[in-house]
């Protein structure tokens, strides 16, 4: 190899070889503290396919467990473009940004189905936080495609960085970090916003018996691919106002 | 005579009716009241580390939960959250839940645990209440 190849060879391989969640961060947050860099994971169908963007119907809820086999998140491919670098805060002052929605039109998104409030979420008995599409009212917000938490009422904007609208929640809900490859197949690679999981493991130790076997194996990171449903699959009972 | 024993046997069941729905009623809330005087208990016994009366505290809250499960919560909420009917029912599912682990947490030991247990299933609780009760 020339010794100018073999330079650039290596500079590429220095450039890779830099953490990734550096790299991410100075892309998504001030000062990294908001963003969480977990396994890359593959989205799959309920088959184990790679699940495909051009698959996606629009605004349907799709759940996959991320970065814990325990928290769902939702995936959803909006109507119109979401907003780019949307400055969000915490309750505790910190600051991040949110790019935008991902694919060519800026329409993908995903955000961890806790609600940052009481921490309601889809389960495999009910689900009482989802995105409510175009033509379905709620009691949550004056206008519908938004994530609403029926529990209490919160609501927040997905085409805008999961910013809260309405309700007691004080938080936004963290965005998933979503990638999409040339081949259409959809990653999750890290964590945006401030999440609560840390509180979500204390207060639902029964379920993750019930529905994982215990909460060790609720906090297992989920590895190589998620198993992704659409949420009248996940759950037997979506209850929303 | 035909017309007037219809009239009877209809005021007759609307009565029995009206009746009917006032005991259940008064039921559901002699109900509550035993919940909210269990949960005194269970943090009572938890102070004193008292695990017997935990564990009887716990059933006697649980024994309350029965008419709460049994009732359609449209016919207990006010008018303007009679559409909050499910979330109702998802909180009466949490009670029971926490109350379970609870009583599991107290049998090995973990007041840790249980001390946990017990806020979680106060906060379903006042979790429906902040929403559906009135104002005082």
């Amino acid at each position: 190899m020339e010794r100018r190849n073999f330079l650039k060879v290596a500079g590429a391989g220095a450039l890779i070889a830099v953490s990734p969640s550096l790299l991410q961060q100075k892309l998504y947050a001030s000062n990294g503290k908001q963003y969480i860099a977990y396994e890359r994971v593959q989205l799959t169908d309920a088959a184990g396919a790679p699940l495909k963007v051009s698959a996606l119907k629009k605004e349907v809820n799709y759940v996959f467990n991320y970065p814990y086999a325990s928290t769902p998140a939702i995936l959803l491919d909006l109507n119109s473009a979401t907003s780019s670098d949307v400055k969000l805060s915490t309750i505790e002052g910190e600051e991040y940004i949110w790019k935008s929605g991902v694919g060519k039109d800026r329409t993908v998104v995903a955000f961890s189905a806790i609600c940052s409030h009481q921490l309601a979420h889809p389960t495999p008995n009910d689900s009482m936080l989802q995105f409510v599409d175009a033509k379905t009212p709620t009691a949550a917000y004056e206008k519908s495609s938004v994530i609403v938490c029926s529990s209490h009422l919160s609501s927040f904007d997905p085409a805008n960085g999961n910013k809260r609208l309405s309700g007691p929640a004080e938080d936004p809900l963290p965005a998933i970090v979503i990638e999409i490859d040339e081949d259409d197949s959809i990653w999750a690679v890290g964590v945006l916003g401030p999440d609560r999981f840390h509180e979500y493991f204390k207060a639902f130790k029964p379920e993750f018996k019930k529905f994982y076997g215990g909460k060790r194996k609720a906090k297992k990171k989920v590895k190589d691919s998620a198993k992704t449903l659409v949420l009248n699959e996940y759950t037997k009972e979506i209850i929303q106002y | 005579m035909k017309i007037l024993l219809s009239i009877l046997m209809a005021a007759m069941m609307s009565t029995s009716l009206f009746a009917a729905d006032k005991l259940h009623k008064a039921q559901l809330q002699s109900d509550m009241r035993l919940m909210l005087n269990s949960l005194v208990d269970v943090q009572r016994a938890g102070f004193y580390n008292y695990k017997d009366g935990l564990l009887v505290s716990i059933k006697n809250l649980k024994a309350g939960l029965k008419s709460l499960k049994s009732t359609d919560a449209k016919s207990y909420l006010p008018k303007d959250h009679k559409n909050a009917d499910r979330f109702a029912k998802k909180r009466v599912s949490m009670i029971e839940m926490y109350a379970d682990d609870l009583s599991a947490s107290v049998e090995d030991g973990n007041m840790d645990d249980a001390f946990d247990d017990f806020v979680l299933l106060q906060r379903q609780c006042t979790s429906c209440h902040i929403r559906l009760r009135k104002d005082f």
